[in-house]
């Protein structure tokens, strides 16, 4: 009887989560870049099937959806969207890190920026914008036209990498992402760099809140179930013994 | 639960900010040489749980790890230089950029801001000043016995004087351009400092080197596009609306569990 209640306890304790990871979904429905968060349902159900008796952890699957969300005109000239798959290269003082937040600015040394400060890899270092108007070719090509001259001058190339897929991506926050195999071999990105524009999330509400409603119901039919084995344990205690 | 309600929280509060913005850019939305503004958000961090690649036994992995994600914060607010519609006003000392720059302003501190708001005056002395007041840099007089004004493209700025058939040229309206005019910091009353993101001006010739062209008569009008804005209003809107629904189910939620005892 008491296996019953730990496998709704669990149901309850994996539609916390999932309400966890819609509500960041949710949270993150307008942030630059962002990829929704995916946990499986029918995972926890095959597990309860394969139960013998004893607790039941539930073991939810979590995935990230890598769709492109969709571009945004913006105008601004350091404004870069990525079409297609891959991801930028940021150095950070952790490491390398990749993200798809393409709203990067100017650094008080010239150099091409996130919005935390860190430095946009180049095919060649970092790259410095100093000068007049800056262009960024579809190959990621950056150059800068300097005062008093009529042609630009290339400053250098964004790069922009991808992995083998599958490929499991641990999120940093911040909009970044690292291989969860730091050794994973990056491949040439197929994306097209695309200036003045951003890519927006990649969340899609009507999905997100269909799931936040499962989450709740789900919760509830557990919670119910955990009542419900609580009240044959009590008639089990109370009642039986009065016969 | 709790962790639902905070992440939730912080997306009714990056929505809040949003809608902020949004709001000053529609405030703006007839405002000469305004740029429009948006806000740009972060995912934060993430709270990971099992870590993926973990050995689950002596010979297998964890495929895929889980990392929960605590919310978002606003990353930054970003000026957004498109060019607005340019009207004709038929005000001699009105000037409109067509293309790239700033028309640079003397601040009373001595300082120099940077301003698209073409909508020029003359001062008591005869100088060319903003609405505010301020010269222009470098500064321009316009003679007392000026009949008319005249501004070329390059921004040459040249006097009819009373009694002389030749025109003079009095001065010439230089023009100042940045690498990253979104790293501009905005000061108010349409004015703009440059800043470490936004690198030094450059200045130079009207129609040279990448800068516009002046068009005399014409004024920018502000780059926001109502449309747009109200879209985004719309979108920042329904994004508070379903993130305090994730409030409720998460309250509803924690209400069964304190019911769970009797």
């Amino acid at each position: 009887m008491n296996s019953g209640m730990y496998a709704a306890l669990t149901g309850n304790l994996s539609a916390q989560r999932r309400l966890d990871v819609v509500s960041n979904n949710l949270a993150n429905a307008n942030t630059t870049g962002f990829k929704a968060d995916r946990i499986q349902f029918e995972s926890v159900l095959a597990n309860v099937k394969n139960s013998t008796d004893g607790p039941i952890f539930s073991n939810d699957r979590y995935s990230t959806d890598f769709s492109s969300g969709s571009l945004q005109q913006t105008g601004n000239a350091l404004d870069v969207a990525l079409e297609g798959d891959g991801f930028f290269v940021v150095n950070t003082p952790q490491g390398t890190a990749y993200t798809r937040q393409g709203s990067f600015h100017r650094s008080a040394t010239g150099r091409l920026v996130t919005a935390d400060g860190y430095e946009v890899q180049g095919a060649g270092g970092p790259i410095t914008v100093n000068g007049g108007k800056v262009q960024i070719g579809d190959d990621g090509t950056v150059s800068v036209q300097q005062p008093g001259q009529t042609t630009a001058d290339t400053v250098g190339t964004i790069a922009t990498v991808d992995f083998p897929k599958p490929y499991a991506m641990e999120k940093l926050g911040n909009g970044l992402f690292r291989p969860s195999d730091p050794q994973a071999a990056t491949v040439a990105s197929t994306a097209g760099v695309k200036q003045g524009y951003l890519e927006t999330s990649n969340v899609k509400a009507v999905v997100e809140m269909s799931r936040l409603i499962e989450a709740s119901r789900y919760f509830e039919i557990c919670a119910k179930a955990v009542k419900t084995y609580d009240d044959m344990n009590n008639r089990a205690a109370n009642d039986l013994g009065k016969v | 639960m709790i962790r639902a309600l905070w992440t939730a929280a912080s997306g009714m509060q990056a929505q809040q900010l949003n809608i902020d913005v949004v709001a000053n850019n529609l405030a703006n939305s007839s405002t000469t040489g305004f740029k429009k503004s948006r806000a740009d958000f972060q995912d934060l961090m993430y709270q990971t749980e099992k870590t993926t690649g973990a050995p689950a036994t002596n010979t297998t992995t964890i495929p895929t790890g889980i990392q929960v994600g605590l919310g978002v914060r606003p990353g930054s607010v970003s000026k957004i230089f498109t060019t607005g519609t340019i009207v004709h006003t038929g005000n001699e000392l009105d000037v409109a950029i067509e293309g790239d720059g700033f028309i640079q302003v003397q601040q009373s501190d001595g300082t120099t801001a940077y301003t698209r708001a073409g909508s020029l005056k003359k001062d008591g002395q005869g100088r060319v000043v903003t609405s505010d007041g301020q010269p222009i840099v470098p500064e321009i007089v316009i003679p007392s016995n000026a009949t008319s004004i005249n501004i070329g493209n390059d921004g040459t700025v040249s006097v009819q004087q009373a009694g002389q058939t030749a025109a003079t040229t009095v001065g010439t309206i230089q023009l100042a351009s940045f690498t990253n005019p979104a790293g501009l910091n905005a000061i108010g009353k349409n004015l703009f400092l440059p800043t470490d993101s936004s690198g030094n001006a450059t200045t130079g010739t009207a129609g040279q080197n990448g800068l516009g062209t002046l068009d005399q008569g014409y004024i920018e009008q502000s780059n926001v596009s109502v449309m747009e804005e109200m879209v985004s209003m719309i979108v920042s809107q329904r994004a508070y609306e379903i993130n305090s629904k994730a409030i409720q189910a998460s309250d509803d939620m924690l209400q069964q569990a304190a019911a769970l005892k009797r």
